[in-house]
C-alpha cells in the first residue's frame, strides 16, 4: 500500500483486516482444546474476576475496624507465633 | 510487617481497579488483596458453586486476613497461607449448610471401569457456559480430587505446596492427579 492512497481505502482495508482477525479468534474460541483439566481450569480461572461489590464491601467492613497490631511477644517469639 | 512486603514483592500482575472504587488500607493489605483477590474469590467459588456465596466467602477470608496479616510469619508462602484460610473456610461454609454432595459422589473407582476420555484433550465447541460445565463436573467429583484439581490449576503452587494444603505427600499429590483428571474427563464429557 503507497502513502498515495485515499485515506478511505486505508479505513476499509484496516477494517476488512480486524473483520478477519475477529473472525479468527472467533475460530479459535469455538474450538478449544486443553490437554488436562487442569489447562481447563486455568483457563476459566481466567475468564472470572471478583465482583466490584467484594471490593466495596470489605472497604465499608475495614473502615470500622482498625487493624490488629503486631504483638510484642509475636516479635519476641517469632519462632512459635500461632497462625491463624 | 516487613516480611510481609517482601513475600508480597514478587507480585503478579494484579488485576485491573475501576477508578471509583474504594482504596483500601492500609497498604500492604491492599497489595495482598489487588493480587490475590482473584485466585481466592475463584477458588472459593468453585469449592462453593455459588457466585454470592463465593463473594461472602471471599469477604471474610480477606477480613481474616486484614486481621491476622501482622502474624503472618512468612515460613509458608503467602498464597498458601490464604488458600489455607479459604479452604478451611469454604469447608465451615459448606459443613454449615449440609446441602451439597450428601450421598451424592460416587466412589472414586466407578471412572476407573468407564471407557473414559481421559487420555484424550478435552474439546470446547462452545464456550458458552463453560463455567456451568465445569461446576457440574467439580460437583459431581469426591471433595479431594475437586480441590486438587483447583490447586494443581494455579501453576505458581508445587506440588509440595498442594501436598501441605491437602496434608498428604507430593508422592501422594501426583498419584492421586491422574485419578482426579480422569475423574474430571469423564464427568465432563457428561455434561456436553
Amino acid at each position: 500500500m503507497s502513502d498515495m492512497e485515499p485515506q478511505s481505502s486505508k479505513f476499509r482495508l484496516q477494517e476488512q483486516r480486524q473483520a478477519a482477525a475477529q473472525q479468527q479468534s472467533g475460530q479459535q474460541q469455538a474450538g478449544l482444546e486443553f490437554a488436562t483439566a487442569e489447562e481447563l481450569l486455568r483457563h476459566d480461572a481466567a475468564q472470572v474476576t471478583p465482583p466490584p461489590t467484594l471490593r466495596q464491601r470489605l472497604h465499608l467492613t475495614l473502615r470500622g475496624q482498625k487493624p490488629v497490631k503486631r504483638r510484642w511477644w509475636h516479635r519476641l517469639f517469632a519462632r512459635n507465633p500461632t497462625e491463624p | 510487617m516487613a516480611s510481609v512486603v517482601e513475600t508480597v514483592a514478587p507480585v503478579e500482575t494484579p488485576s485491573p481497579t475501576p477508578p471509583a472504587t474504594p482504596a483500601l488500607e492500609p497498604r500492604e493489605f491492599a497489595a495482598v488483596y489487588e493480587t490475590y483477590s482473584r485466585p481466592v474469590y475463584y477458588l472459593a467459588l468453585r469449592l462453593l458453586g455459588d457466585a454470592s456465596e463465593a463473594e461472602d466467602a471471599a469477604h471474610d477470608v480477606f477480613l481474616k486476613v486484614f486481621r491476622h496479616l501482622g502474624e503472618f510469619r512468612g515460613e509458608s508462602r503467602l498464597r498458601t497461607w490464604l488458600y489455607r484460610i479459604t479452604i478451611n473456610h469454604c469447608r465451615n461454609r459448606l459443613q454449615t449448610w449440609q446441602r451439597r454432595h450428601i450421598g451424592t459422589v460416587p466412589d472414586d473407582r466407578v471412572w476407573d471401569n468407564l471407557p473414559s476420555p481421559a487420555d484424550s484433550p478435552l474439546r470446547l465447541l462452545e464456550t458458552k457456559e463453560l463455567g456451568q460445565r465445569i461446576q457440574q463436573t467439580l460437583d459431581a467429583l469426591p471433595e479431594e480430587y475437586r480441590l486438587l484439581l483447583l490447586l494443581v490449576a494455579d501453576e505458581r503452587l508445587s506440588y509440595e505446596q498442594v501436598a501441605e494444603l491437602t496434608h498428604q505427600t507430593a508422592d501422594a499429590v501426583r498419584g492421586k492427579l491422574h485419578r482426579a483428571r480422569r475423574a474430571f474427563a469423564v464427568e465432563f464429557s457428561k455434561t456436553a
